[in-house]
Order: C-alpha cells, then structure tokens, then sequence
C-alpha cells in the first residue's frame, strides 16, 4: 500500500516537471513577443517598409507579433512611451532629442534616415534654386516642424539677413493651402511624403531647394523606445530592427509591390503613383552609413544635430550622447 | 388656404437653400476654383455616396463615442444636479470644482487626457463628457429648483416622503429644464468627441477630417463635416421623441400659437 502511494507520488512528480519543463521549451522557443510600433502620424508612404515586413512575414519569422498603429504627433508619442503606454515609437528622431534634453528617458535604437529629407518649395515661376532666393519670399511654417529648426541656423549659413525673409507662422493645414492659393512663396515638405501628393494635385513640378543640398541637415525617421523597454527586451527590438531592414531591402529592391502591399492598409484610399513616389523617396533616403548596417547612428551626426538644436534654441541643455542613441542593436 | 400659405414657406425655404448651392456650384465654376480649395457641392455629394462605406464605418466609431460619454455626462451631471439642489455645501464645493473646469478649453485638456488614456474609446468619450457636462448640470439644478413652493407645501399636506416629493413633484417639473440641458449637450458630446479624435485616433469621423486635411481630399472633408453636423442633428432629434415620449402632458409655449 504504502509502496503504490510512493509510486504514485514519483508518478506524479514526474509529470509535473515534464510539463513544467514543455513550458520552459515554449518559453524558450518563444511564443511570440508582441510589440506596437505608434507611428507618429496617419498612414503615409514613408511606413511602406514596414508594412512589406508585417505582410512577407518577416516579423512572424523574427518570434514577433508586431501590430502597426497610427499616431497623433510624435510628442504625444513620445510622451506616452515615457509613460509607459507606448513600446517603440516610429517618428522623427529630432523630437526624441528635444524629448531627451527634457528629461524625458527616451533613446533613438535605429535611425533610417541619416539626412532628414526635408526642401522648400515654390511654384515654377517662382525661382529657388539657391538660399539667396529666400530673400524677399514669404514662407509660411508650423511651431514645431523641422524646418522651424533648421531655418536660423541655414540663413546664418549662407549669410542672408533674416528680415530679409518674412516668415509666418501657421496652423499645418493652412500652410499648405495659403501655400496652393499662392499666398505665400515657400512652404517646407518631406520629399518623400507631402511633394508628390502635392504636385499631383497642383498638376505642376514646384521648385525644389534641400536643406542637405546646402550643408544643413539633421537626422530624418527612425525608431525611438523607452529606457525601460531597451532594458527589459533588448532581443525583440534587436530582431524588430533586423526583421525591417528586411523589410526596407524589399521596398527599395520593389516598389511597385511595396505599394501594393501598402495600398490595403489605407482606410482612405491614395493614389498608386502617388504612393510608389513615396515608397521610392523613402527608400532613396533610407541609407546605411559606410561600414555600417542600416540604422546605425554615427556619434558625429548627433553632436551636429544637438549643436544645431541650441543653436536654434529647440533645446536648452545638451545630455551626455548615450542618453539620445544606441547602435547596440544594430551592431 | 392654411395648407398654400404652409406650401408657400416651405417652397420659399427649399428655393432659398437651392439658390445657395446653386450659386456655389456655378460660382467655383465660373471662378475656377481648384477642387482641393472648395469643392462644388455636386462633388461633395458624388463623393458622398461613393465613400459611403468608409464614412459610415467610421461614423459608427464616432456616434458610440458621442453616447457614450454623453451617457456618462447624463449619469454624472443629473445626480450632482440632484445634490446641489439639497445640500447647500455640496452646492458650493461641486461649483468650486465645475465653474472653473467650464472655463477651461477642452481642446487644452484633451491633449492630457491622452496621455493618460491612450488613442481608444476612452479619451474621447471623456472628452465629449467634459464638455456636454456643464450645460446637463446647470440646466437640471434650473429644473429641479422651478418648482412652485405651493406644490411643495401641497405635497407635504398630502404626507408625501422626501422620495415622493422627488419623484412625483421635483423631476416632473424639471424635466423640461433637463432635456433644455440634454438638447445642449447632445450637441456639446458631438463636438468633444471629434476634439478627441483630433488629438489622438485611428478611426472615427474627426479622423477622417484630419486625413483628408493632410491630404487635400478637401471633398472628402466636406463629406465628413456633413456627416457629422447630420449625426448631430439625427441625435437631437432623437432627444426631442424622447422628451415627448417622457412628457406627453408638456406643451411648450410658441409665440404663434398663444394659450396653445
């Protein structure tokens, strides 16, 4: 009797590690890690990349589920990251420098677009072909777009007197209209975004002038998460990283089908050429530093970047380096 | 002759709000007025029906945040009306509390309420609380205070309980006053919901305003503002069989109908 209850015991015992040890096989097998990427606005070209890397199951094959949501602003983004409400955040890294030199514990993991690829625009009979042309125009600019940072320090640059440009200041979406209707000169545009809708609609190739075409530049897009994040998982954002470079690879080696792939995740309906131009600029600005995967961040490319942010007043102190970035998982 | 002079008004007003549209309609045609400034209103509607899928689709999004923090602000604002009106220094600390947060632009505090809510229904339905709340409040301490001190005095004549008294004397006279303030704040609901939707959303009719901004689909922002001033006015309307329903015995006062 007493020898069938001990027997039962070991039997007993024996099952349960069995499965206590099928579960740890699961865990270390990974059941899929699940990660939001926010973006830090509505759908556009620029986020092709990522969609071809969700569709072609490039994030399923890193033990990723990834779900891709749309933003409201990259300051709203970054303030829920630092509240814990968001796990990575896609966006433009200039506002997690703003965001870091505030204090808030944010940190760039992957930057894709090492020169922000951001120009002034004119109509075609207005010329812009170099920064002298900005004398006497009127270009009509958001608190807190990038060119509001980047425009004191270009005029000083190329030596225009800057009550030589009139520049208002205006909603977002007035810009561009005030823009169309020609009541002001200048507008700034991401290339890879606002041009080519822009263009379709107006029916005509404005005038281009790039900010990295005359010496200025800061970085463009690129992955941002929390301290907290980059401490507790730092393998699902290393291969979140790897899975959309594959997926950046793809859109570059094929447009057409990365706007294909694209095109069903838009609730409202765009334009295909359109959305290739996007996906096309996107991916032409998407460029790995020599010697270096795509994403890496070079330590030369952020001084410049804070130097320019005080310099325009953007921000007010500047932290040690490796509180805005890390290359640790790209590396 | 009653039934001409009614066919002459509405005639007169249908000929009225067809001249409008007419003249807008020509007007940016003759002015040749770019489709993304001001669309005519023939390709407004054209892309009304055409994008009627994904309009109603998010309009669904957008009426279930509107009723719901219009539910909230009923729930919330009709009891504290309730004890404003019996408890002078409940009176005195929920205005503390009210009056100022009735000064404050919700666009201001929208931006906070989704940092601490996220992008889903909540913020919105918060939203559209705060601001639909203070006209429900306000117009339900009117109605609950207009009752005549003679009723008052025959309730308690009749040994009416205080729950008595409230139920069959205080609410049946501030109803009136009440829908006056839920009229109000329908309206106020609409309006906090698509504020949310502006902040913070990935669906909804304040989303589909904001895409179509951003992307010149001017005749698709039309489409969305039309959406959401008819989901207003279906709402209110709504509100109004309700209010009959609730009181068949009211007859509101019309200046052409004297005694009616």
């Amino acid at each position: 009797m007493m020898m069938t209850r001990r027997l039962m015991l070991i039997g007993l015992s024996a099952i349960l590690a069995a499965s206590l040890a099928s579960v740890d096989i699961a865990a270390a097998q990974g059941a899929p890690a699940e990660v939001t990427v926010r973006f830090t606005w509505k759908l556009k070209g620029e986020y092709a990349p990522l969609y071809v890397a969700l569709e072609k199951g490039y994030y399923s094959a890193a033990g990723l589920t990834v779900r891709l949501a749309e933003g409201s602003g990259a300051k709203t983004a970054l303030r829920q990251l630092a509240a814990g409400q968001e796990q990575v955040v896609w966006g433009p890294v200039v506002n997690a420098a703003q965001s870091v030199s505030a204090g808030v514990p944010a940190r760039v993991i992957a930057l894709y677009q090492p020169k922000v690829p951001i120009a002034l625009i004119a109509h075609p009979d207005t010329p812009l072909r170099t920064p002298k042309d900005l004398e006497g125009k009127k270009l009509a600019y958001s608190a807190g777009e990038t060119v509001a940072d980047l425009m004191d320090p270009f005029l000083r640059m190329h030596k225009i007197d800057r009550t030589k440009l009139n520049l208002i200041q205006m909603d977002t979406g007035a810009r561009v209209t005030q823009f169309m209707t020609r009541r002001v000169d200048l507008i700034s545009v991401f290339t890879n975004n606002d041009l080519p809708e822009l263009e379709k609609k107006a029916g005509v190739k404005f005038n281009l002038l790039r900010f990295s075409d005359f010496g200025l530049s800061v970085p463009g897009a690129g992955f941002m998460t929390s301290e907290q994040q980059l401490k507790e998982r730092p393998d699902v954002l290393r291969r979140l990283i790897q899975a959309t470079n594959q997926g950046f690879e793809d859109a570059r080696r094929n447009p057409e089908e990365a706007a294909t792939i694209m095109l069903k995740a838009f609730k409202v309906p765009v334009e295909r050429d359109v959305l290739i131009q996007q996906i096309r600029a996107t991916v032409e600005a998407a460029v790995a530093p020599p010697g270096h995967p795509l994403g890496w961040q070079s330590e030369e490319m952020w001084k410049t970047t804070l130097d320019l942010l005080i310099e325009s007043g953007s921000i007010k102190e500047k932290r040690p380096l490796a509180e805005y970035y890390t290359n640790t998982l790209v590396e | 002759m009653r039934a001409w002079r009614w066919l002459a008004e509405q005639a007169l007003v249908g000929g009225i709000v067809v001249a409008v549209f007419l003249g807008w309609e020509l007007g940016v045609a003759a002015l040749r007025v770019p489709p993304f400034i001001l669309p005519p209103p023939s390709q407004i509607v054209r892309h009304l029906i055409s994008a009627r899928g994904l309009l109603l689709e998010h309009t669904w999004v957008t009426v279930t945040e509107v009723l719901a923090g219009f539910g909230l602000a009923v729930a919330v604002g009709v009891p504290l009306a309730v004890g404003i009106v019996y408890s002078r220094i409940f009176e005195k600390v929920a205005y503390t509390f009210i009056v100022p947060l009735q000064t404050i632009p919700k666009v201001a505090l929208a931006p906070l309420v989704v940092l601490w809510f996220g992008y889903g229904l909540l913020p919105k339905m918060l939203v559209a609380c705060l601001i639909a709340f203070f006209p429900i409040v306000i117009a339900s301490v009117v109605g609950f205070r207009t009752i005549e001190q003679e009723m008052l005095y025959l309730a308690r004549s009749l040994d009416a309980s205080e729950s008595q008294m409230f139920l069959k004397f205080r609410l049946p006279c501030a109803l009136p006053s009440i829908f006056g303030g839920l009229k109000v704040g329908i309206g106020q609901a609409v309006i906090g919901a698509v504020v949310g939707e502006f902040i913070a959303a990935e669906r909804g009719l304040g989303y589909l305003q904001i895409v179509s901004s951003s992307r010149l689909e001017t005749s698709l922002l039309f489409g969305a503002v039309a959406v959401i001033s008819m989901v207003g006015l279906g709402l209110f309307s709504l509100l109004v069989v309700l209010e009959r329903l609730a009181m068949p015995w009211y007859q509101p006062a019309h200046p052409e109908r004297p005694g009616a």
